[in-house]
């Protein structure tokens, strides 16, 4: 009996782990839309209504859902605080601070890094071009990391419960 | 008399190993089927390789060499 409840546990442990290996694609495509938005809206905040930088931010981060929300508001208040040189310095300290809690990539992180390269740094229309760069490269690694979700989410989750069964009919 | 459970264990595992192939060349990833497979062949082996041993002592006891 007690032999059955393990074999049902290694199972069910297996299983979990392979969802939540595959979760981690999943978390990317929904992390990487939230970022599309939170630029849409912050690209909003700078064009029409020309909120200063931090506050720009502090609101975009207001609206938006975690984690991606905990990124912009270190940001805001690094900004706020002086704590850093320039806005990229922000960026980058935010993003390797919460690099743990972020399932985005290097590539998803390295093109928004390069949007604050030049935040706050040129008029108006340089920053929309750069907006509309950013927003392209990131539909782009939507549109990858899609492709990476479909081949992906079921073969880790089709892998753990067929790993915890191999185990299972080893050891029985 | 054979155990009859161990055919039915390498069933099992021929099935999975089976299962996790398919799965991993649908997903593009051939090279890591192909490891599958080998590790597939390598645990059946690991299963039968007593009884191996005990049939060419048998043999060998047989023909009393």
């Amino acid at each position: 009996m007690l032999k059955i409840l393990g074999y049902i546990m290694i199972i069910f442990a297996s299983t979990g782990i392979g969802f939540t290996y595959g979760g981690i694609f999943k978390k990317r495509v929904e992390q990487l839309k939230e970022m599309q938005r939170c630029i849409h809206q912050l690209q909003n905040e700078i064009m029409y209504t020309h909120t200063p930088l931090p506050d720009a931010i502090l609101n975009t981060a207001l609206k938006s859902i975690d984690p991606i929300k905990d990124v912009f508001k270190d940001i805001s208040s690094m900004l706020y605080s002086n704590s850093v040189d320039n806005v990229y310095e922000a960026f980058k300290c935010a993003f390797s601070d919460k690099r743990e809690i972020l399932s985005l990539k290097n590539e998803d992180i390295s093109a928004i890094l390069d949007l604050s390269k030049t935040l706050g740094e040129s008029d108006i229309e340089g920053q929309k071009r750069m907006f509309s760069l950013t927003l392209d490269n990131i539909k782009n690694q939507i549109e990858v990391s899609k492709i990476a979700m479909n081949k992906n989410l079921k073969m880790y989750r089709c892998l753990g419960f067929s790993l915890g069964a191999v185990i299972v009919i080893i050891s029985v | 008399m054979m155990d009859i459970s161990l055919i039915f264990k390498i069933a099992g595992v021929g099935i999975i190993v089976i299962l996790i192939n398919k799965v991993l060349e649908a997903s593009g990833k051939g090279d890591y089927a192909v490891l599958t497979n080998l590790t597939g062949i390598l645990i059946v082996l690991m299963m039968v390789i007593d009884l191996v041993s005990k049939l060419f002592n048998a043999v060998r006891t047989m023909f009393q060499l």
